[in-house]
């Protein structure tokens, strides 16, 4: 009888096959392909078409730059807490509170008639405070699972994943009741911000908002200098490789984990909140119904992909970028070959899906060697 | 009041074999320790594969009672492999279960929209009729007891049988029982089996039952309602059966809800707000019970040197 076992051992030596960016150009590649098989499956699509598309979507980075500005910036929320494993995976949820809360400070509280008057020249303090308190309810939402979890012990995941839900709910209470438009022409959502509260435009790139390119650097080089050069990074750090550690020497465990909760959240919710003061410029009714664009779950990638390193963060964004476009392009460039009805989010949805599934596994490489034994 | 009731049970009796279905599928593979991200995906992919069957059936065998029966069996049987590679996967290899969870959750959602448009694609060819599932008021109440019954065997078996023992004290510790010499793949294999099947049924009865059709993203979020009861009801079979008919009350009454007031987003955000609660609830009253509590190793990715 042939006995087929899987020997899995610890590694204690690094190499080069095994270092991150090796990692990540396997997984991207190989990803590719099981796609491309499980796609050809189902569609019959020859490989040429569906490699040589790919290489388009890179090669047209501009289609690039707004997913991968908003995708770091969640990414990177996602791996401050990674680093001291709190698995966000609720950043969906804290993207839709920083939506929430940047539009009531611009058109529904007391202050916006104050600070966006007819001259304008308070309305660069509106922006600043509409941001701060997206990031403060996103930080806000975060604190609830990281209490949660420091102090009852419940696992952040499952809470998050039911609050991001409960997210959507609260966004579609709104639109659709105290601050439903009155010019909408029938759909139900609000009306648009003030003109004065819209971030502002790069001349020469459309896409391109001043505030949020100046936002991705300050919160990546913040959340580098927070990790890599301060007491808490450093708590955070020991708390995800070693928590027992943190608690015998002396450290408490539990503020660590409401902490690092708290500053994810944060980021996660100045990039909702910058969404809609640059891109949305208001709140639609059913905005789970893909309406964020799925961006704090797709950004789970880029956290998962640049795994406890900063530095890997930019390049994932931009892996996750262009394998989210992907589908959209080839339902675009490839609209005769496909069979009808298949789309873009199907081929989105398994670009991701299976890059993930296989960075998942092959990252395991980096600590263990993994080794087919056939027996007899 | 009559009238209500007439259309109260079966509806009923729909909402609750979906969820419940889903619900204690759930439990199963979570009581072995494996973290079920994916349920949402393979519920969404479930759902069109029964669309899909239905219709290839029905042209190769006629639309009927006989087609449609097979492809609830087939839903049943696909999600079950799924569900089994998923769970062996997360055993198998050190991996993240967050991770693999989630994977299998966006591939599911992918696959779904195409088995189910390639199912509407022969639709149109072909313009066969598929005959969906409809339950009589008299017929209801055997389906009510039907699903009491799968929970009552589930029950009996996770907390009566040495196989269940078994699932659950993999959930506990895989090492130890990986040391005595019991195979925690197999395990694990075998809940992710039946864990699968339930699934799937719940997936294939929601398509070709409770809402008689398939549109693109049909099934999204249902599969995370299915985990809510699961968590409500503390992964305990008994106590899921109870409040799955709560929760399928409130969402087959949400229209009357709406237009007895209610705001339609507080009766959809309810079960997941109740679910956290449940799990504070439990987390605070029964720190000791091993019965109500999270297997220890849920979610925790398992190492062991050698692995058959």
């Amino acid at each position: 009888m042939v006995k087929i076992s899987l020997v899995v051992t610890k590694r204690y030596k690094k190499s080069v096959s095994t270092s991150t960016p090796a990692i990540l150009s396997l997984s991207l590649l190989l990803g590719l392909v099981i796609s491309y098989v499980l796609i050809w499956f189902f569609t019959k699509l020859d490989p040429a078409s569906f490699f040589s598309t790919f290489y388009s979507t890179l090669a047209s980075y501009a289609g690039l730059l707004e997913p991968l500005l908003f995708l770091s910036l969640l990414g990177t929320a996602i791996s401050v807490a990674f680093y001291g494993s709190f698995w966000n995976v609720g950043a969906e949820g804290q993207y839709v509170l920083g939506m929430l809360g940047a539009i009531y400070l611009v058109m529904f509280s007391p202050a916006s008639s104050m600070l966006l008057g007819s001259d304008g020249t308070t309305a660069g303090v509106a922006k600043l405070l509409a941001v701060a308190l997206g990031g403060f309810l996103g930080s806000l939402w975060s604190l609830l699972p990281g209490v949660l979890k420091a102090y009852t012990k419940i696992g952040e995941v499952p809470v998050m994943l039911l609050m991001n839900y409960i997210a959507y709910s609260i966004s579609d209470y709104l639109t659709a009741g105290p601050w439903k438009g009155r010019y909408t022409y029938g759909y139900i959502r609000t009306d648009l911000i003030p003109e004065s509260s819209k971030l502002t435009v790069i001349p020469g790139f459309e896409i391109l908002r001043y505030e949020v390119v100046a936002a991705v650097a300050i919160v990546f080089i913040g959340a580098y200098l927070l990790i890599e050069r301060t007491w808490l990074g450093l708590e955070i750090k020991v708390l995800g490789s070693n928590p027992v550690a943190l608690r015998s020497s002396g450290r408490d465990e539990k503020k660590t984990i409401v902490l690092v909760s708290a500053i994810s959240g944060f980021i996660a919710g100045l990039a909702g909140a910058l969404r809609l003061l640059g891109y949305d410029y208001r709140l639609a009714y059913n905005i789970g119904d893909g309406k964020t664009g799925f961006y704090g779950y797709t950004a789970i990638l880029v956290a998962w992909l640049s795994f406890r390193d900063l530095k890997l963060v930019l390049p994932s964004a931009l892996i996750v970028s262009a394998l989210s476009s992907f589908g959209y392009r080839m339902q675009m460039s490839l609209k005769g070959l496909l069979p009808p009805g298949v789309s873009a989010f199907a081929f989105s949805q398994i670009f991701i899906g299976v890059t993930l599934a296989v960075y998942t596994v092959i990252r395991i490489t980096k600590e263990y060697s993994v080794k087919l034994v056939v027996a007899r | 009041m009559k009238e209500l009731l007439e259309w109260l049970i079966p509806t009923l009796a729909s909402a609750y074999a979906v969820y419940t279905f889903t619900a204690i599928g759930s439990t199963i593979v979570e009581r072995s320790g494996i973290l079920n991200l994916a349920i949402d995906g393979l519920f969404v992919l479930s759902s069109s594969l029964a669309y899909t069957y239905a219709i290839y059936f029905s042209i190769a065998l006629q639309p009927g009672t006989l087609a449609t029966f097979l492809s609830v069996v087939f839903t049943a049987i696909t999600t079950a492999l799924l569900y089994s590679a998923y769970t062996t996967l997360n055993t198998v290899l050190p991996v993240s279960q967050g991770a693999v969870g989630l994977s299998f959750m966006f591939v599911g959602y992918g696959l779904g929209a195409i088995v189910g448009n390639l199912g509407r694609v022969s639709f149109s060819l072909y313009r066969v009729r598929v005959e969906y599932i409809g339950v009589a008021q008299s017929g209801a109440i055997f389906v009510y007891l039907l699903v009491v019954l799968v929970v009552a065997v589930v029950h009996l078996v996770l907390y009566k049988l040495k196989l269940g023992v078994l699932v659950r004290a993999v959930g506990e510790d895989p090492r130890l029982v990986g040391q005595t010499g019991i195979s925690v793949v197999r395990a694990r294999f075998l809940s992710g089996l039946v864990s699968g099947m339930l699934i799937g049924l719940g997936g294939a009865l929601f398509t070709l039952w409770r809402v008689g059709g398939w549109s693109q993203g049909q099934g999204l979020n249902h599969g995370w309602l299915g985990y809510a009861i699961s968590i409500a009801g503390w992964r305990y079979p008994p106590l899921i059966a109870i409040v799955s008919v709560f929760f399928s009350l409130a969402y087959v009454l949400l229209p009357y809800l709406q237009s007895a007031g209610l705001p339609v987003e507080v009766s959809t955000s309810a079960p997941y707000a109740i679910s956290i609660a449940a799990m504070v609830v439990v987390s605070i009253t029964h720190r000791k019970s091993v019965t109500l509590l999270d297997p220890k190793s849920l979610g925790r990715a398992f190492f062991i040197e050698e692995q058959a």
